[in-house]
C-alpha cells in the first residue's frame, strides 16, 4: 500500500456503542464485570478529587511569582525621573523556571483576564473607559527564524489588536506593515489617554534560549528605537539562569533593557509541595495512599529527570489508572461493606474473588490490628478463610477504616516530628542526619525507618532547657491548631499533653516526661505502611514501576534487550538456563532458535567498531548451520508412542528428498537463503539505528551501539 | 620496482625479526646452491627459471614462468629478453635441502597454495540476487515459518492490551509504541478493532516518501465533520484552526494512527506543529509508533509532558467568535512497549527500492514501480522525456529477436541501448543539444541506480534498471501524466 494517508470516517449506522466500558483487569481470573464497572467509578471519583487538589496546590505554589510578573508587566510605571535618562529603557521581566510549561499555563491563566480588564476603576469620568491594560504578542522561536518574519508577526499582531480600539479603521490596521505604522496606530488609538492609563505593549519571548541571539539582538535594537513612542514591556522566560542573556548577547544589545528576575519554584520544591499537599497534609485525606516507592519515584522524576509538574501529574494519574486495573482496588470504595447486603452482592458465588480478598486482608503484622476495638481483625488467614462472605465485607470495611486511620495518624506524627526537628535545628542542636529533606522523612516514615530520627528527637527534647521546651511546646501547639477538627479530635491526647506541659513550672521534675510521652506517641503512629491490611488495595506502590515505565521509558534498552534475549518474548515460559549451563556450547545451541536479527546483533557485539560484512555473514551462517536439524527435531513426534506409530506406518526421517532437488541445488539454495536473510536482518538493524552503513565502504558496517550490557 | 633480493625475501616472508633473519639466511643459501647448479648446466631451461624465480621472487605473479615447454618463437632467440608467459605456481618438490627450507618454501607467498587474500574477500563478491529471487527466497516456508507461532502469540498478547490502550486514550493520554519489530500490524489491528467503532480514523504512513504536510492536511480536511465551505488551502494556518474547532464540535473523536513517527525527515516544523496541536485536543487521540533506538531524542520534556487542553467553550458557532486555541503544544505520550519481532518489510520497502543499493549483497536489485515513479517525480520534464526514449528503446530491444554478432560491452545486458543512438534521438527531440547536457540529464537516474551503463572502447550502452513489466507500467504512467 503506497497511500500515505488513509481516512476511515466513522459509520454511524454500523456501531452504536454508548455503554460505559469497564476498565481492564490485571487479574481476570478473580475479576467480575460489576467489579470492573465499580472500579471505573471509583477511579473517576478518586482521580478527579486528586486532580483538583493538584491544580489547587500548583496554583497556590505559582501564584506569588505569577502575581509579581503580572504586576511588573501591567502596573509598573516608569519613574518620574526617567526624563533624565538619555535613552528609554524597556522594563523586562526574566522569568526563570525549569518547568516552562506549568509556569506558562499558570501565567497566562492569570494574565489573560487581567489584560482584557478595562481601565475603568481609576479612569471613570476621564473619557478613558474601555482602555485595555495591555496588548500582548507572544513569540515562539520556531516562528521567528528570521528578523523579517519576527517583525511581521509583531506588526501584524499589534496592528490587529490596536485596530479594535479605533472605529472604522480595519483597513488601516491591515495596511500596517512596519513598526512606524504600529506607532501611528497606537497614537491614534490611545494618544488622548493619560500616560498612566495607556496600555502597555507586552512582548513575550518564551524559552528565550531557543531564539537566535542575532535575531534577538536586532529585535531589541529596533524595539529600543521605538520605545519612546510605544510603551513596551518584555517578558523573557528562561529555563537556565539570567546569565544566559549576558553570555548570548553583547552588552550593547542589553543596555536598553531594565531587567528584573523572577524565580519560579524548582522541580524539587514542586514535587515536595505536591506530595505534602496530597499525602501528608492532615486537611486532605486521599482515598488511595502513596507509599514510599511512589514517593521515591516522583522525587527521582523531578530531581533526576527534571520532569515538569505536568509530568508528575501524569505520573500520578497513570499510577491511579494502573492501580484500578487491580480487582482489589474496588475495596477502596468508601461505602463498600458498610451496608448489610454488601457481602452477598460482592462475594456470593465468587469464591476466587473472596479468597483473593481474604489474602489481601491477612498476612500482615497482626499486632497492628490492635486499633480495631472489637479485635475482629486479630485473626489468621485460616480463620478468615473459614469465615462467611457476609463477614468478609464487614472486615473489609473495618480494615479500610483502620488503614485510613493509621495513615492519618502517621501524617500527624510526621508533621510533629518535622516541627521538632526544625525547631531543634533553629536552636542549633545536633539533629540526626540534618541533610534529610522533608521527602526523605516522609519516605522513611512510611518504610518504618524513622527509629533513629525519633530517638534523636526525643533525646533532644528530654535534654532541652525550660525555655527551649516552652518554645517548642508553643510551636507544637500552633501546629496542632492548624489541623482540621476531626484530626484535632483524634490527637486530643497529644494536645492535652502539650497544654499540660506548657503550664508546668520551671522547677518541676515532670518536665522531662514530655520526651517520654513523645516517644510513646511516635511509637504508636510511625508504623510500616506495608504491614497494614489492604495495603495492596489502598496504596499505589504496587504499580509505581509500571507507571514509571510508561512515563519515563527506556526505549533504547528495550530494543537491545529484545535482541539479546529474544526468547523472553518469544518463549515466555522458557526457563532461563542455569549458570553452569551458560557454556559456549549451550549458547550456540540456543542461538539457533533465535531470530536472525538477534543472532546478528549478538555476533556484532563481539566485533569492533567496523564489522566486515563477509565475516559477519559467515559467522551468521555458522550460527544457523544446524537450524534445519534443530527444527526437524522439534517437529518430530515427542512421545515414544507416536514414534512407534510412525515406524509402523513406514515413515522415514532421512528418506529421499521430497523436493526433487539434488543435494548441490539444495545447498546452493540454502546459501542464497542465508544471504537473503542476512541482508534483511542487516537492513533491519540499520533501520532501527543500531548500525550505520556507509556508501563508500560497502563491505563494512559501523556499529553505533556500544554500551550494551549482558 | 627495483628491490634488493634481501628486501624482497623479507617482504615475502614476514613474521618476527628473528624468524625473518633465519628465513633470509636459508633463502640466501638456497640461492647460492641454485647458482652453482645453474653454472653447471646453462642450457637447462628449467633450472635457469628456478634461479630466476628465487632471485626475482615477488608478490606479483607477473614474472612467473610456465613449466610447460615454451614453443613461442621469441623464446628461441637468445639474448633477447621477452616477457615470459604466466606459469602456475610450481610445487616445492624440486628443492628441499632440509626440513626448515622446505617449510619456508612451502609457506612462502609464491609456492603456497594461495587462498584469496583477506583484503580481496568481500561481501559484495558474493553472487548477486535479483529482486524476484529475494522475494522467492524470503517466501520459502521455512523462512516465513521461523518463529511464526511465537510472533502470532505476541500479536495476541498485544491485542489483549487494546482495551487498556483505549482506556488510556480516553483518559487524556496519547500512546507511543516502541520495541523491536514492525508495529504496523498491531496499530492497524487496533485501528480496525477499536478505533473505527468509536470514531473517525486517520492512518498516516510516515515511512512512505510521499507523505507531506499538505497531503496530510488535505486528507484531514476531507473528514466529514470539517466544513468544506468556505474553502481554505490545506497549507494555511486557517486550515489548522478550522480543523481544531470542527473537531471540538464533532460528536465523535478522531483517532490518528501514525506509523513510524521517527522516520527521518517526517517530523518537519509544520508537521510537528500540527501534530503537537492535534495531539492535545481533547477529542483527538494519537497512537503512534517509533522504531529507532534514538527515538526519545525527538521529544523535549515539554513535548512529552504537556497535558491535553481543557475543552473550549463555544458561545457561538460564528467564525469571528470562536475561542482562542490554547497555546500549549505537546504530545502527552504514554510509552507502551510493543515488541513484535515482525520484520520491517513495509517500512524498508521504500528505502530499499529508493537507494537501489538497498543493502549489502543485493546490489543491482531491480527497482519497483513506486521507487521509479518517485525518482521520476523529482526530475525535470526533459529528464523524464529522455527516460521515456531510453525505456522505449529498451522495450524494443527486448521484443526484437536476438542478433548475433552485436558486440556489447562486458556486463551489459542484451537489451541495453547504445548511447550514441539515444543521443541522436535526444537531439532530434530537442532534449539535449550536446553530450554534456545529455549526461547531466542522466545523472540523477544514475545516482539512484535507475539507469546503468557500461562502456567498451568507444561504444557505450545504457539500460534502465527495472523489470520489463515495471518499465511498461512506468512508461504508461508517464504517458498518462503527459
Amino acid at each position: 500500500m503506497n497511500q500515505s494517508v488513509v481516512i476511515i470516517p466513522f459509520d454511524e449506522n454500523e456501531v452504536d456503542d454508548v455503554a460505559p466500558r469497564p476498565v481492564s483487569s490485571s487479574n481476570p481470573d478473580v475479576d467480575f464485570v460489576d467489579g470492573a464497572l465499580l472500579r471505573l467509578d471509583a477511579y473517576k471519583a478518586v482521580w478527579s478529587r486528586c486532580a483538583s487538589r493538584i491544580r489547587g496546590i500548583l496554583d497556590k505554589l505559582y501564584a506569588p511569582v505569577v502575581q509579581d510578573v503580572s504586576r511588573f508587566l501591567l502596573d509598573d510605571r516608569p519613574r518620574d525621573d526617567s526624563a533624565l535618562q538619555l535613552e528609554v529603557e524597556i522594563p523586562t521581566a526574566l522569568l526563570i523556571s525549569t518547568d516552562q510549561s506549568t509556569i506558562s499555563v499558570a501565567l497566562w491563566k492569570a494574565l489573560d483576564p487581567l489584560l482584557s480588564e478595562e481601565n475603568d476603576s481609576s479612569s471613570v469620568g476621564d473619557g478613558e473607559l474601555g482602555l485595555p491594560r495591555g496588548v500582548v504578542v507572544r513569540l515562539a522561536a520556531r516562528a521567528c527564524s528570521t528578523l523579517a518574519s519576527t517583525l511581521k508577526i509583531v506588526t501584524k499582531s499589534l496592528a490587529t489588536q490596536l485596530g479594535r480600539y479605533i472605529s472604522n479603521s480595519t483597513q488601516d490596521a491591515e495596511e500596517v506593515e512596519d513598526m512606524r505604522g504600529v506607532a501611528a496606530l497606537y497614537q491614534r488609538a490611545f494618544g488622548d489617554a493619560s500616560d498612566t492609563h495607556k496600555p502597555h505593549i507586552i512582548l513575550t519571548l518564551e524559552e528565550i534560549e531557543s531564539f537566535d541571539p542575532l535575531i534577538l539582538q536586532d529585535l531589541l535594537e529596533l524595539l529600543a528605537y521605538y520605545a519612546p513612542r510605544l510603551p513596551f514591556r518584555l517578558l523573557f522566560t528562561l529555563s537556565t539562569t539570567a546569565g544566559y542573556l549576558q553570555t548570548a548577547m553583547p552588552r550593547a544589545a542589553l543596555i536598553g533593557l531594565k531587567t528584573e528576575c523572577f524565580q519560579a519554584p524548582t522541580g524539587e520544591v514542586v514535587s515536595e509541595h505536591l506530595i505534602r499537599g496530597l499525602y501528608f497534609d492532615p486537611s486532605f485525606e486521599p482515598l488511595i495512599a502513596l507509599g514510599p516507592i511512589g514517593i521515591h519515584a516522583l522525587r527521582e522524576l523531578s530531581t533526576l529527570y527534571a520532569t515538569p509538574a505536568a509530568g508528575l501529574t501524569s505520573a500520578l494519574q497513570v499510577m491511579h489508572m494502573y492501580h484500578f486495573y487491580d480487582p482489589r482496588a474496588v475495596l477502596s470504595l468508601p461505602a463498600l461493606g458498610e451496608n448489610e447486603g454488601d457481602g452477598e452482592v460482592l462475594f456470593e458465588g465468587r469464591e476466587n474473588w473472596a479468597d483473593y480478598v481474604r489474602a489481601a486482608l491477612s498476612g500482615r503484622d497482626e499486632t497492628l490490628f490492635a486499633l480495631e476495638p472489637q479485635g475482629r481483625l486479630k485473626r489468621s488467614y485460616r480463620s478468615l478463610y473459614l469465615g462467611d462472605t457476609e463477614d468478609l465485607a464487614g472486615l473489609v470495611a473495618v480494615a479500610r477504616g483502620n488503614f485510613h486511620e493509621m495513615t492519618r495518624r502517621t501524617r500527624s506524627a510526621v508533621m510533629v516530628l518535622l516541627a521538632i526537628r526544625e525547631h531543634c535545628a533553629t536552636l542549633g542542636l545536633r539533629v540526626w542526619e540534618p541533610r534529610m529533606r522533608t521527602l526523605d522523612v516522609y519516605q522513611a516514615a512510611l518504610e518504618g525507618r524513622l527509629r533513629d530520627v525519633v530517638n534523636n528527637a526525643v533525646t533532644l527534647v528530654k535534654r532541652m532547657e525550660f525555655q527551649q521546651l516552652q518554645d517548642l511546646l508553643e510551636v507544637l501547639h500552633t501546629t496542632c491548631d492548624g489541623w482540621p477538627q476531626h484530626v484535632r479530635r483524634e490527637e486530643k491526647e497529644l494536645r492535652q499533653d502539650i497544654v499540660v506541659f506548657k503550664n508546668l513550672g520551671e522547677d518541676e521534675e515532670a518536665l522531662a516526661d514530655f520526651g517520654v510521652k513523645l516517644e510513646e506517641y511516635f511509637k504508636a503512629r510511625l508504623v510500616k505502611m506495608s504491614d497494614l491490611a489492604l495495603y495492596d488495595a489502598l496504596c499505589l506502590d504496587g504499580v509505581v514501576d509500571y507507571a514509571m515505565d510508561l512515563i519515563n521509558p527506556t526505549a533504547r534498552s528495550g530494543i537491545t534487550a529484545a535482541l539479546m534475549q529474544p526468547m523472553t518474548w518469544l518463549e515466555a515460559k522458557l526457563e532461563l538456563p542455569e549458570h553452569e549451563a551458560g557454556t559456549t556450547k549451550a549458547q550456540e545451541a540456543e542461538l539457533v532458535t533465535y531470530p536472525d536479527a538477534s543472532i546478528l546483533f549478538l555476533r556484532s557485539l563481539e566485533a569492533g567498531k567496523k564489522i566486515n560484512l563477509l565475516d559477519w555473514f559467515e559467522s551468521f551462517s555458522m550460527a544457523v548451520e544446524k537450524e534445519a536439524e534443530h527444527f526437524t527435531k522439534q517437529e518430530e513426534t515427542p512421545s515414544p508412542r507416536k514414534r512407534r506409530r510412525a515406524k509402523v506406518n513406514g515413515k522415514q526421517v532421512n528418506g529421499p528428498r521430497a523436493s526433487g532437488k539434488s543435494a548441490e541445488e539444495e545447498a546452493e539454495e540454502r546459501e542464497q537463503e542465508l544471504q537473503v536473510r542476512f541482508v534483511r536482518s542487516v537492513q533491519e538493524l540499520e533501520y532501527v539505528g543500531i548500525l550505520k552503513h556507509s556508501a563508500r565502504r560497502t563491505d563494512f558496517a559501523v556499529r553505533t551501539l556500544f554500551e550494551t550490557v549482558d | 620496482m627495483a628491490r634488493t633480493p634481501q628486501k624482497r625475501t623479507r617482504q615475502s616472508q614476514g613474521g618476527s625479526p628473528s624468524k625473518r633473519a633465519r628465513v633470509t639466511r636459508s633463502s640466501a643459501a638456497v640461492v647460492d646452491d641454485l647458482k652453482e647448479e645453474a653454472e653447471q648446466g646453462e642450457g637447462e631451461e628449467d633450472d635457469e627459471a628456478q634461479v630466476e624465480d628465487v632471485e626475482e621472487e615477488d608478490d606479483t605473479s607477473e614474472e612467473d614462468t610456465d613449466p610447460e615447454p615454451d614453443t613461442s618463437p621469441t623464446k628461441s632467440s637468445r639474448g633477447k629478453r621477452t616477457p615470459r608467459k604466466k606459469r602456475s605456481p610450481s610445487p616445492v618438490n624440486y628443492l628441499a635441502t632440509n626440513a626448515s627450507d622446505a617449510y619456508f618454501l612451502a609457506h612462502s607467498s609464491k609456492h603456497a597454495p594461495k587462498p584469496t587474500p583477506a583484503s580481496q574477500k568481500s561481501f559484495s563478491s558474493l553472487p548477486q540476487l535479483s529482486a524476484l529471487q529475494v522475494q522467492e527466497l524470503l517466501a520459502l516456508p521455512r523462512v516465513v515459518g521461523k518463529h511464526a507461532l511465537q510472533r502470532e502469540r505476541l500479536r495476541e498478547l498485544h491485542s489483549k492490551r487494546f482495551s487498556r490502550w483505549a482506556f488510556e486514550l480516553e483518559q487524556g493520554f496519547n500512546i507511543l509504541l516502541f520495541g523491536w519489530g514492525s508495529k504496523r500490524d498491531v496499530l492497524d489491528s487496533f485501528a480496525r478493532d477499536v478505533c473505527t467503532k468509536r470514531g473517525h480514523v486517520a492512518t498516516l504512513h510516515a515511512y512512505l516518501p510521499n507523505v507531506s504536510y499538505t497531503n496530510i492536511m488535505a486528507s484531514l480536511l476531507s473528514l466529514p465533520f470539517v466544513p468544506s465551505e468556505p474553502a481554505v488551502p490545506p497549507s494555511s494556518p486557517a486550515a489548522v484552526e478550522r480543523l481544531y474547532h470542527a473537531l471540538s464540535a464533532s460528536p465523535r473523536p478522531l483517532y490518528i494512527i501514525l506509523h513510524s513517527l521517527d522516520t527521518p525527515g517526517f517530523l518537519t516544523t509544520p508537521l510537528r506543529a500540527l501534530l503537537s496541536l492535534l495531539a492535545l485536543h481533547p477529542k483527538c487521540h494519537l497512537l503512534a509508533s517509533v522504531d529507532k533506538v534514538n527515538a526519545p531524542l525527538l521529544f523535549t520534556q515539554r513535548d512529552l509532558f504537556t497535558r491535553k487542553h481543557e475543552p473550549l467553550d463555544y458561545p457561538s458557532t460564528e467564525e469571528s467568535h470562536l475561542p482562542r486555541i490554547p497555546p500549549q503544544r505537546g504530545f502527552a505520550f504514554l510509552w507502551q512497549e510493543a515488541t513484535t519481532f515482525e520484520h520491517y518489510t513495509a517500512e524498508l520497502a521504500p528505502r530499499a527500492s529508493l537507494s537501489g543499493t538497498a543493502g549489502p549483497g543485493v546490489n543491482g536489485t531491480h527497482l519497483d514501480l513506486t521507487a521509479t515513479i518517485h525518482i521520476l517525480n523529482s526530475v525535470p520534464d526533459k529528464s523524464k522525456t529522455l527516460f521515456t526514449l531510453l525505456g522505449k528503446m529498451q522495450l524494443e530491444n527486448l521484443a526484437a529477436p536476438e542478433e548475433e554478432g552485436t558486440a556489447l560491452p562486458q556486463n551489459a545486458p542484451k537489451h541495453a541501448a547504445p548511447l550514441a543512438s539515444l543521443l541522436t534521438q535526444a537531439r532530434e527531440a530537442f532534449i539535449a543539444t550536446n553530450e554534456v547536457q545529455f549526461r547531466a540529464l542522466l545523472a540523477e537516474f544514475r545516482d539512484h541506480g535507475l539507469v546503468s551503463g557500461a562502456a567498451s572502447g568507444a561504444q557505450e550502452v545504457l539500460w534502465v534498471n527495472v523489470n520489463k513489466s515495471v518499465l511498461q507500467n512506468v512508461l504508461q504512467v508517464l504517458e498518462e501524466d503527459g
